[in-house]
């Protein structure tokens, strides 16, 4: 695995870090290769239950590395999208530690995740217009189902940056702390995340997720084998007995 | 003139753009300059505007000075502290535009101001004096007492703290927040509104609500200075 970057695992959590601070964090072909197997080992490692994405020196991601695009390097990953992320986000929960910039494809790879904690500094955009681009990585289509529709336009049509503390207001972000501290509050919430049944997490975001395509009519049936299989599992009944005996509980996974 | 400060008179509005090219630090160049386009001002304006340059308003007083020693440092406290006495007994509204970063006596500086415009994002407002083992001259701390909101003053001067466009807007750094490309639109719309203002009253209601707050100042000022000579011929240790 190439330093550019890094990947750790602590209790259960893995934190895998762009790091190519003198390039702003810019995605090159190595920065999504690099996510793309930490994704990868993320869903494939049972005792994994989560990961946390970050930048390193202060600040998330620039977007594209443009010079390493033009020399022929391409940041997408087949079948898993931008910064081998975007096209298809893990099975496991993904939370975005944002410092400083999260800017086109920056910006696209924090909203792939599913939580997002944030320093107060941090700027977060989709400049791509300013350049007669579009936020093809997940900015143009993501956006407006996290966040209201309007405000998601005014991004996507000025290419303006919002604040830490906009990004909050319209539920973007799940939590503002002071700069410099994303990444210690981003370990914070992934502890409370991975002390819960592996399974139920899992699948609570699947639900969350799928579910956007579910017609109202049908979506209790779509979620039934989910239902079921997460009624039925072990970890449920230990759930529930850990719960009456007053105790933690110990996940099996299963 | 020099080109740290440009100096533009539209329909009776001045508006000073400061402009180092870089954090627009208050250096005895750059508050000769201030007060220099202050005098045309105040002679042919009606209302004035202190423009901040794209990222920074002010980042306070030149630490290289600090640093150099000698009696310029002594020259550029005073004529940093006096520029804030002016400011805030200044006869003409005077209109911030905060662009950008505001640390130091840039932001006491921009508290001097009637009506402070800031950015919405990007910009940190910091009274930082204690984080750099400095102490804050007297005169500012009647500044600081006059404008933020008393919930944060701790906060705010004692620590030190660095506070964002969000909770800059709710501590009471600046009076409104725009997003950048909105700044000049925000600053035309209150000039437009300013002008209406009877200039003779205006100057007068001016006064008597800061008279105690200039007092105050003056005093304050009296003593910062003592204590910067006394400190320049050596007789005090702090």
């Amino acid at each position: 695995m190439s330093d550019t970057v890094q990947v750790s695992v602590e209790q259960g959590v893995m934190t895998v870090t762009i790091n190519r601070p003198e390039a702003m964090n810019a995605v090159n072909r190595k920065v999504a290769e690099g996510i793309a197997a930490a994704m990868l080992e993320l869903d494939s490692n049972p005792t994994i239950r989560l990961a946390i994405l970050t930048g390193a020196g202060g600040m998330f991601c620039s977007g594209m590395d443009l010079k390493a695009y033009i020399r022929g390097e391409s940041p997408f990953i087949d079948g898993r999208g931008f910064g081998g992320l975007c096209s298809a986000p893990p099975q496991k929960p993904l939370i975005a530690a944002v410092e400083g910039f999260a800017l086109a494809g920056g910006f696209e790879l924090a909203i792939a995740c599913d939580l997002i904690v944030a320093g107060d500094g941090a700027r977060f955009g989709t400049p791509e217009v300013k350049v007669g681009l579009i936020a093809g990585a997940g900015g143009l289509l993501r956006t407006p189902r996290h966040i209201p529709q309007r405000v998601a336009m005014e991004m996507a049509l000025t290419g303006e940056m919002i604040s830490a503390a906009r990004a909050y207001e319209v539920g973007l972000v799940n939590r503002v702390v002071a700069s410099g501290g994303a990444l210690t509050a981003a370990m914070t919430l992934a502890r409370v995340i991975a002390a819960n049944g592996p399974l139920a997490v899992a699948a609570s975001k699947k639900v969350i997720c799928e579910s956007q395509d579910w017609l109202s009519h049908e979506m209790f049936a779509q979620q039934e084998p989910l239902l079921k299989a997460i009624a039925t599992s072990k970890d449920a009944l230990e759930g529930a007995t850990a719960f009456a005996e007053k105790r933690r509980p110990n996940w099996q996974g299963c | 003139m020099n080109n740290l400060v440009r100096y533009d008179l539209n329909n009776d509005v001045a508006t000073l753009r400061m402009d180092d090219g870089k954090a627009n630090v208050m250096n005895i160049a750059m508050l000769a300059a201030l007060n220099e386009a202050l005098d045309r001002a105040e002679k042919e304006a009606k209302v004035v505007v202190l423009y901040g340059r794209a990222g920074s308003f002010s980042g306070g007083f030149d630490l290289g000075v600090f640093k150099r020693g000698g009696p310029d440092v002594q020259t550029m406290l005073e004529e940093g502290v006096r520029l804030c006495v002016r400011l805030v007994d200044f006869p003409l509204p005077v209109i911030a535009a905060c662009t950008g970063h505001a640390v130091a006596l840039g932001a006491i500086l921009l508290l001097s101001c009637d009506l402070r415009v800031g950015v919405d994002v990007g910009a940190r407002f910091q009274i930082n004096e204690v984080r750099l083992g400095m102490v804050l001259p007297r005169v500012t701390v009647e500044v600081c007492r006059r404008k933020l909101a008393p919930a944060q003053m701790q906060t705010a001067t004692t620590l030190g703290m660095p506070f964002t466009p969000a909770s800059a807007l709710l501590a009471g750094f600046v009076d409104e927040l725009v997003p950048a490309y909105a700044m000049q639109e925000a600053v035309r719309r209150h000039c437009t509104d300013l002008l209406a203002l009877d200039s003779k009253s205006f100057a007068i209601n001016k006064r008597r609500i800061n008279a105690q707050v200039i007092e105050a100042m003056n005093v304050a000022i009296q003593a910062d200075i003592a204590q910067w000579q006394a400190l320049h011929m050596g007789m005090e240790a702090n």
